[in-house]
């Protein structure tokens, strides 16, 4: 589904120019090359992150919007790395992903100051998102509290978006809402999740990208959707859409930093990694979007403070198990597809 | 020749090689997953319905769009090229994308019938395979029209006047004559598209429900997401047997339709 874009081409131009040059020394500047899932994300990192760095370091980095597992996985295959820094999100950098990538050097990297269970010996997290329930406010009367309300067609009325994503969190939520205690989701109960969806069933439309999410509960063709909490943010604040949601059984997430195996410029990675994690510079990204910093010394933007998920942990929450979901990944698969071609 | 080895026939060998080899040294083992797993002969079934159905719609319609620009003048001609061309030059994504909007709820053709008020609330069109089958004819019909129009220009209209006055009836002489003598074309493009229409991913995922979805879309979930390309790989190449294998029966009509007349 990804297209080429400029900034694949720049990378490869990039790549090509700094190929033959060998392994260099890392006091000198260097051309790195940065990926992650592209949007305005992209622009926030690279103003927040990118930039100061290569203004402080004198290295130039190369942005590639898009990141592709796949992709990566190919290059390292082939041996040819055009990727330094690899923003990948939950799913990726698990120990089944060790084939593909650098351990990380934490006598770089501040290991300690992130928050715990949001690093490990392939990633870290450098910022905390979240899964959540949002709604179209016009086709929506009263507030939905949580997941349960998600599956209550006669409370309220209307379609709902789901993530088209077997791992993205369709079977937790069916959960959640089926009473499921949020501590107690894993190992995820599959037959019970997928009961529990075929009570919504004909009222399912499963979005391929996020900015589709947006689309489908603004222009109200959903009444909800479950989304990511930066695209609910997006599509309420930026795009003006009746939109709003709520952080109640929000299931929280991490975008995570890791060094494809075979990169040509491993330890100016791991010296951007530190810096982008690093406490004064982590919670910057909260100026731009709703992401919560990884480091628990790191302070946020005080404007965003309301809308990160990170400020509404007093309400019901759960927490990805990501080691669970990598070990399982092959099963959920199979079970997610094989309800889906069943449905009408 | 050595194009087509070096950029297809090798890496297509390495996925399937990859099949046997990867994860682990069982041979065969995924196949035998893939071949005995209902949830693949859904999505496989759903590919090949599309494949059938999407061909004869475009070669119908195809067939007699480029009839009617060998019938009628020059300049009329020219603007139904352009009709065909024009399309022809915007991307797969870009037409797929137009469709979502022509056919969902709010979209200009529930807003037509609502307004004629032939309907009370909108219908459902997006997300079902009708809504593939519009969208992928849509953007297949070149693939008819112009080896089909092509076939027609080498036709010697003397035939037909040779025809008519041994007392051939028009239509008679239209499908006794015109049409045997112009369906190597059509051929060419139902073939064309028929292929063409076994690999769609994008149009069936923005257009289609989920139980419409073909055996692509699986195929990319377990190289993109699973990273399990061996699946992948067993999947692919189960795929790319079955249409040998149904060409090969088919190799007799393909001969006769296109060899004969040479």
């Amino acid at each position: 589904m990804r297209n080429p874009s400029p900034t694949n081409a720049l990378a490869t131009m990039a790549a090509l120019l700094t190929w033959g040059i060998g392994p260099a020394i890392s006091a000198e500047p260097q051309t790195l090359v940065w990926v992650d899932g592209g949007g305005s994300y992209h622009t926030a990192v690279q103003n927040r992150y990118l930039t100061p760095w290569q203004t402080s370091s004198g290295d130039q980095i190369v942005p590639v919007a898009g990141t592709d597992n796949a992709k990566l996985r190919a290059m390292v295959e082939a041996k040819r790395v055009d990727w330094d820094v690899y923003n990948g999100d939950n799913t990726w950098g698990t120990e089944r992903d060790s084939k593909w990538l650098v351990p990380l050097d934490y006598t770089v990297i501040p290991r300690d100051e992130i928050l715990p269970g949001f690093v490990s010996k392939y990633r870290i997290a450098n910022m905390i998102y979240s899964v959540l329930l949002s709604y179209n406010t016009d086709k929506i009367k009263g507030t939905p509290t949580g997941w349960a309300d998600f599956f209550d067609l006669a409370k309220f009325p209307g379609k709902r978006a789901v993530m088209d994503y077997s791992a993205g969190g369709i079977f937790e939520i069916a959960l959640l809402a089926d009473g499921v205690a949020p501590d107690h989701l894993y190992p995820l109960d599959i037959d019970r999740a997928i009961r529990k969806l075929n009570t919504i069933k004909s009222s399912l439309i499963f979005w391929e990208s996020g900015a589709q999410s947006e689309d489908l509960v603004g222009s109200g063709e959903v009444s909800m959707a479950m989304t990511y909490n930066t695209r609910a943010y997006d599509a309420k604040n930026r795009l003006k859409k009746p939109v709003n949601y709520v952080f109640g059984g929000q299931i929280l997430s991490a975008g995570y930093l890791t060094v494809p195996l075979g990169s040509r410029h491993v330890a100016e990675a791991m010296k951007l990694i530190a810096y982008v994690v690093s406490k004064d510079v982590n919670g910057k990204l909260s100026a731009a979007l709703p992401v919560a910093p990884a480091n628990k010394y790191s302070t946020h933007d005080l404007t965003m403070s309301a809308e990160l998920p990170t400020s509404h942990l007093s309400e019901p929450h759960a927490v990805f198990d990501d080691q669970w979901i990598a070990e399982n990944s092959n099963v959920e698969e199979s079970r997610y597809q094989a309800w889906k071609i069943a449905l009408p | 020749m050595i194009a087509l080895l070096g950029l297809f026939l090798w890496p297509a060998a390495k996925v399937i090689s990859g099949t046997v080899t990867e994860p682990t040294n069982i041979a065969l083992g995924d196949f035998l997953t893939v071949l005995s797993d209902p949830t693949f002969a859904r999505f496989a079934a759903n590919t090949l319905r599309l494949a059938v159905l999407v061909s004869l719609i475009a070669g119908t319609l195809g067939y007699f769009y480029a009839y009617a620009m060998y019938g009628l003048g020059r300049r009329w001609r020219v603007f139904l090229m352009i009709c065909v061309l024009f399309p022809f030059s915007t991307s797969l994504l870009v037409r797929s994308f137009a469709w979502s909007v022509i056919l969902r709820d709010t979209g200009i053709v529930n807003w037509v019938l609502l307004h004629l008020g032939l309907i009370d609330q909108p219908i459902g069109l997006l997300r079902t395979s009708l809504a593939i089958t519009i969208g992928m004819t849509q953007i297949l019909l070149p693939f008819t029209i112009l080896p089909t129009y092509s076939s027609m220009t080498k036709f010697d209209p003397d035939l037909l006047y040779a025809a008519r006055s041994m007392g051939a009836s028009a239509v008679q002489a239209f499908w006794l004559v015109f049409f045997p003598c112009t369906r190597v074309g059509l051929m060419a493009g139902l073939l064309l598209v028929f292929l063409l229409s076994l690999g769609y991913y994008i149009t069936p995922v923005l257009l289609g429900g989920p139980g419409d979805q073909p055996v692509a879309v699986l195929i990319n979930s377990q190289v993109v997401n699973q990273l399990n390309w061996g699946l992948a790989g067993s999947m692919s190449a189960i795929v790319i047997a079955a249409v040998l294998l149904l060409l090969a029966a088919g190799w007799r009509l393909v001969e006769r339709v296109f060899l004969a007349d040479r």
